[in-house]
């Protein structure tokens, strides 16, 4: 049974991409290699975002607690206890799975707009706890992950071996995602986005399966997290603010929601949008205002506003309307109207703003 | 047709009210296997609150519901429609982004117990069973299509499509003609028909229109203002002074 | 130590200092209430929870700045950035409105977030490029640069101006929903969105002025804040709206009396938190508020969402 995209034509992306990235470090600068690997993990953590926000259409606001947790946790595993890195690395996911549970199982409860405000609220704590609670985190100064710590060959920050390995794990992570989504769980969760009530009554525990997405995202999450630790080093309280989470949801729009993909696309392009500005603009200010500003805020906002009304279906949707037409205009028929999603990405159209989980009384 | 064996649906002094509203006050209802009822009364009168009731989506203030002799009253939705109840709505509810195929793939997959499934794609599963429900209500050619892409009666199709795929042996249709030209109405009430027979279904709707129920009901209950005010054959309850006196201007 | 007990009832046992306290968690509600107000009030008309309402503090705050040290020479400097500073901001949110915000009302509420959001980064940015990144600071009026004395303890003058100035304000938007036709349209417009456009109301002006008098309510707040010599920052927006969330959930979206009481719980429990749980108070007050979720959602004042 075939899992992957249904044309030979489909893969060719992915193999172009597999080949770029396989190429990347022997081509690119350290600096670059570096900004590339944070790219990947914050591909895996949009996406599995993602698989709360477009395919359960739920908006949550504390996937940074999540994802902070999985990096402290192999941190202070590390600093504190001595733990082997595998086993540290191991738990980062786990924890985050674990915290998701119980953040979940709360929230869940909630409708609409009170999940997302909850979820901000359990996030603000994590990160309040993370930064005040020095004498465990070191709060404010951040927590050192020691290159000792880690095993020899990706212990290097922008070495190619560490590039490799989180590049591998992020892989193997999407692989799971992927096939999580396409599966029967991934459709069904796709019919509680649409239609809770109807879902219900096709015999679907709409909160049990909420739950277990939750879950799921945030295992991948914690995963993004540790590995995180180990590209950076070191792990800050900013890792649990909301602000990121905010981020990454600015990611997955920016990308496309409704699409796999669409989040990592959308990692890629807000990191490498930062990273460009960075350049571009403090020369120009220190001209024109006499300091030094990046102006990032502006040039990220400005996307945002511009994606918000123009491209609510993300760039990655606009890039896959533009592939569609031009595979039309070329002379082939085209995807003939398959039975069961559309061709690879089975997200459709824009997600629908959730709708509110049946209250049980 | 088939004589109606047993008792399939019962109620009993069921009661549900909204605040000052008796959506349903008092109600003792009874189906046997294999019939085909109806209940009819004026906008308000308590019949989808009364549908909601049985199906698990409101919970009544007092009364019990049995089906197939068991009590289900406090039962979740998606608990009830395992027991082989199917539904469908008065305003369309089905899944608008998904195909049709998907529509009814998930129903079929809820039914038969693979929705956990998390790592086997999905694509190809349970595909001759979600292609038979389509055929047998004759949406095979559309099955491609999102179903937010589809005519008001082809929606109420795939409606049916997905109440059918959960294999019931109760189907609960609030007001599948509404909203439907003559012509739909006509051959949705066909389609009810047979595949009610085919299925060897018991079927409960409510209707507005007096057409299906007097083609296709052979009991008709009358609800007013939350309770029953008349029961029996098409005929007799049309003959009801009773029915009548509130049917006043309408044609019955 | 996590709880400082000892500091925590010796003050409740000194009624000097309970009143002190007291006195202290009014102005930060007073200042809680009008963010909020506002913020309740876009919600209750327009449906949309407005993310950059902390910005409208902000930008009310370096524009009070702005203002005072552009007129620093004419007389009654403060009082006039004092005045202006929310009508600017009031503009510039009802630009906002009609610009960007109008094209995005029938969109999933992630479109609505993801502009909000953007709002927030972009007027961040203006005000780092405008005044630079550094705190800044007004020093208060003369007028009322002294203090009172409250049982014994200094009572800044400012913030008891501040506290009359946010209740006039509190009376004069009460008036304005209860007693003039505008506030009876905004009230309807709160309870039924479509029934207001079906009795012929020009809804679309009617969202802009309700989004730029909420806009001029957070201006005036971060107005009066940076009055209070409050360290003005580019990062105040980001701050200051947790704090307007919370308020808002235990008050109830979309109701201003809600507001006024959600203000002053989170203030109160916040100054007196701070004695009790100094480390923890910020933590404390979001545990408030995911309590306040779990048990009542919608608030004290609010109404249930409709299902």
């Amino acid at each position: 049974m075939v899992i992957g995209p249904e044309t030979w034509r489909s893969w060719l992306p992915l193999l172009a991409g597999a080949g770029l990235m396989a190429a990347a470090p022997f081509v690119l600068s350290d600096f670059k290699v570096i900004l590339l690997s944070e790219v990947v993990i914050f591909a895996l953590f949009a996406v599995s975002y993602n698989l709360l926000l477009g395919y359960c259409g739920l908006v949550s606001f504390g996937h940074a607690a999540l994802f902070g947790l999985g990096g402290y946790t192999l941190a202070l595993l590390l600093a504190k206890t001595g733990a082997p890195f595998l086993a540290a690395l191991v738990a980062a996911p786990v924890l985050g799975a674990a915290a998701a549970l119980v953040m979940g199982f709360l929230a869940l409860r909630l409708a609409q707009i009170y999940f997302a405000l909850f979820t901000l609220a359990v996030g603000q704590i994590a990160w309040s706890v993370a930064n005040k609670w020095v004498s465990f985190t070191n709060g404010d100064d951040s927590l050192a992950v020691a290159a000792t710590s880690i095993p020899d060959p990706i212990s290097s920050p922008g070495s190619v071996s560490l590039y490799f390995f989180i590049v591998a794990i992020v892989a193997a992570a999407l692989l799971v995602l992927y096939l999580v989504v396409n599966s029967a769980f991934g459709y069904t969760l796709q019919a509680i986005r649409e239609n809770p009530t109807r879902a219900e009554f096709v015999g679907v525990p709409v909160r049990h399966y909420r739950l277990l997405a939750f879950v799921i995202s945030g295992f991948f999450a914690g995963l993004a997290g540790g590995l995180f630790a180990v590209h950076n080093h070191f792990v800050h309280p900013e890792m649990l603010f909301w602000l990121l989470g905010a981020q990454v949801l600015l990611m997955s729009l920016l990308g496309g929601v409704h699409l796999f993909w669409g989040p990592a696309l959308g990692a890629g392009l807000v990191v490498y949008l930062r990273d460009s500005v960075q350049g571009v603009f403090p020369e120009l200010t220190e001209k024109h205002l006499g300091q030094i500003l990046t102006l990032e805020g502006l040039t990220l906002g400005a996307a945002a506003l511009v994606v918000a009304i123009f491209f609510p279906l993300g760039v990655g949707g606009m890039l896959q309307r533009a592939a569609r037409l031009a595979t039309m205009r070329l002379g082939s028929r085209g995807n003939a109207p398959s039975e069961g999603q559309a061709s690879g990405s089975p997200v459709l159209h824009g997600p629908v703003a959730a709708e509110e989980p049946r209250d049980r009384s | 047709m088939d004589p109606a064996g047993e008792t399939i649906l019962k109620t009993e002094g069921l009661k549900k009210h909204f605040g000052g509203v008796r959506a349903v006050d008092g109600v003792d209802f009874s189906l046997r296997e294999g019939e085909i009822g109806s209940i009819i009364g004026p906008n308000g009168a308590g019949k989808t609150s009364f549908f909601n009731l049985l199906t698990g989506h409101v919970p009544p203030d007092s009364g019990t519901v049995f089906f197939k002799g068991e009590p289900i009253t406090r039962l979740s939705p998606h608990q009830i429609c395992k027991r082989g109840i199917g539904r469908s709505f008065q305003r369309i509810n089905i899944f608008s982004s998904l195909t049709v195929f998907a529509n009814v793939q998930v129903a079929v997959l809820s039914q038969q117990g693979k929705s956990l499934n998390l790592f086997s794609p999905a694509r190809n599963l349970v595909r001759r069973e979600t292609l038979q429900i389509l055929e047998s209500v004759g949406l095979n050619e559309l099955a491609g299509h999102t179903a937010a892409s589809l005519s008001h009666g082809d929606q109420k199709r795939v409606e049916l499509a997905i109440a059918l795929a959960n294999n019931p042996d109760l189907l609960l249709l609030d007001e599948p003609t509404a909203g439907m030209s003559p012509q739909e109405t006509a051959s949705s009430i066909d389609l009810i028909e047979r595949v009610t027979r085919e299925r060897g279904l018991t079927l409960l709707f409510t209707e507005h229109d007096m057409d299906m129920v007097f083609s296709i009901s052979q009991t008709v209950t009358v609800m007013h203002q939350g309770r029953i005010i008349a029961s029996g054959t098409p005929q007799g309850v049309r003959g009801n002074e009773n029915v009548q006196r509130v049917y006043l201007g309408e044609t019955v | 130590m996590l709880l400082s007990v000892s500091s925590f009832t010796s003050c409740l046992s000194d009624p000097g200092c309970v009143v002190f306290q007291l006195l202290g968690g009014l102005s930060m509600a007073m200042v809680l209430f009008l963010i909020a107000s506002g913020l309740s009030l876009i919600f209750g008309v327009l449906g949309i929870v407005n993310f950059a309402h902390g910005s409208m503090y902000m930008m009310g705050a370096f524009t009070a700045y702005w203002l005072v040290s552009r007129f620093a020479d004419t007389p009654g400097h403060f009082w006039i950035a004092l005045a202006l500073a929310p009508l600017i901001v009031a503009l510039i949110g009802g630009a906002v409105e009609v610009v960007l915000l109008r094209r995005i009302y029938r969109r999933p509420h992630f479109h609505q977030f993801l502009l909000t959001f953007g709002l927030i980064l972009i007027i961040a940015d203006v005000m780092r490029m405008s005044f630079g990144g550094e705190f800044k600071s007004i020093s208060r009026p003369d007028l009322l640069s002294g203090s009172v004395s409250v049982m014994g303890r200094p009572f800044p003058e400012y913030n008891i101006f501040l506290i009359v100035v946010a209740l006039a304000v509190a009376l004069g938007m009460w008036l304005l929903l209860q007693r003039t036709g505008l506030g009876r349209t905004i009230r309807a417009a709160a309870s039924d969105r479509e029934m207001t456009s079906a009795l012929g109301v020009n809804v679309p002006l009617l969202f802009t002025i309700v989004f730029a008098l909420g806009a001029g309510l957070g201006g005036l707040a971060g107005a009066l804040d940076a009055g209070r010599g409050v360290a003005i920052s580019p990062t105040m927006d980001v701050q200051i709206i947790l704090l307007a969330f919370i308020v808002v959930v235990v008050g109830g979206l979309g109701s201003f009396g809600g507001s006024l009481l959600g203000a002053l719980i989170i203030a109160e429990v916040t100054t007196f938190g701070v004695l009790l749980v100094p480390q923890f108070a910020l933590a404390f007050v979001f545990v408030i508020m995911a309590v306040a979720l779990l048990l009542r959602p919608w608030g004290l004042l609010g109404k249930p969402l409709e299902e």
